[in-house]
């Protein structure tokens, strides 16, 4: 049976190019957001085996949002974030937010797979 | 407000640094080297004359980004339809849309790229300057002659009185990209920090 996995991004680009990579890897994309209300309902609906969660969307911060998912609803789906900010800090800090690997853009197709691979 | 050489000395330098981390950045989508030309390194602009500060040319893409965070400014990267067309050729190489779906997916390539390398030069900025900061959702705005421009308006509500600017250049592309930014007295906060 394939994985599952949401995409949560504001930009149009990246949730296509999200999409199109995990696919050609047989992944089951259950569903994309790009707010982060709509990826908070879709997360607790599908419980997916893989977020992976923009930092800054229109309505909150990603941080937020696995903060949700993961501290106060303890789902058990592991979290990507996504992000184009490379700040030291905000790196630094992404495991105490329930976040598994922090990846920064740009990057390839090839370097989200492996990133994706390494946590499974 | 008057800066001190070794204030201006120290900002060039991350400058130099942060736009040179954005040229890094676009090159991933040209899948070309990306040269900086810094046009600007660090201005006082005046602010009573800020609306001739915003480049206007009818029919191009105009990407602004607010800073959020400790450091407050306002960044755009102007796009005219050559670039646009060039840095859709790269990345959707072969693909063909109609007319609808074409502006669909350049409008969201460039917002994509104008996040990027905003970013990438932003997380410079922070990392320098012990600070935190975030950009906002990039605006999308096709800029009109006639009337003031969203950047131009952001400027002066928000006294962004330094300007720094650079073109993005793919030689190999023939893409050049301006990238302009426009930062308050936060950014001086930072080079103090920087220098202390």
């Amino acid at each position: 049976m394939s994985k599952t996995v949401l995409i949560i991004d504001d930009s149009s680009f990246m949730r296509e190019f999200i999409e199109e990579t995990l696919e050609s890897e047989g992944w089951d994309v259950i569903g994309t957001a790009a707010d982060g209300n709509s990826g908070v309902e879709l997360a607790l609906e599908h419980q997916p085996d893989l977020i992976t969660l923009d930092n800054v969307l229109p309505d909150m911060l990603g941080i937020e949002i696995a903060k949700i998912l993961k501290k106060e609803e303890g789902i058990t789906s592991k979290i990507i974030m996504i992000s184009a900010l490379g700040q030291d800090e905000m790196i630094k800090n992404y495991e105490d937010y329930g976040i598994e690997y922090y990846l920064v853009k740009p990057f390839t197709s090839e370097e989200l797979i492996e990133n994706v691979n390494n946590l499974f | 407000m008057l800066l001190s050489d070794e204030q201006i000395n120290s900002a060039q330098k991350v400058i130099e640094l942060s736009l040179n981390a954005s040229a890094k950045s676009l090159s991933y989508f040209t899948k070309t080297a990306v040269d900086v030309v810094i046009e600007n390194k660090l201005t006082v602009i005046n602010l009573s004359n800020v609306e001739n500060l915003v480049e206007k040319e009818v029919s191009s893409y105009v990407i602004s980004t607010e800073l959020i965070g400790d450091l407050q400014g306002i960044s755009y990267l102007h796009f005219t339809q050559n670039d646009v067309d060039k840095l859709m050729d790269s990345i959707y190489a072969n693909k063909e849309f109609d007319e609808d779906k074409y502006v669909k997916k350049s409008e969201g390539l460039v917002k994509e790229i104008a996040n990027i390398i905003t970013a990438a030069a932003m997380s410079q900025f922070a990392n320098h300057f012990r600070y935190t900061t975030y950009g906002d959702v990039p605006r999308l705005e096709i800029i009109k002659n006639e009337s003031k421009s969203y950047v131009a308006n952001y400027i002066e509500r928000h006294n962004c009185f330094l300007d720094f600017r650079a073109t993005l250049v793919s030689s190999e592309m023939n893409l050049n990209l301006d990238f302009v930014w426009f930062v308050d007295d936060s950014f001086v906060g930072g080079i103090d920090r920087l220098n202390n």
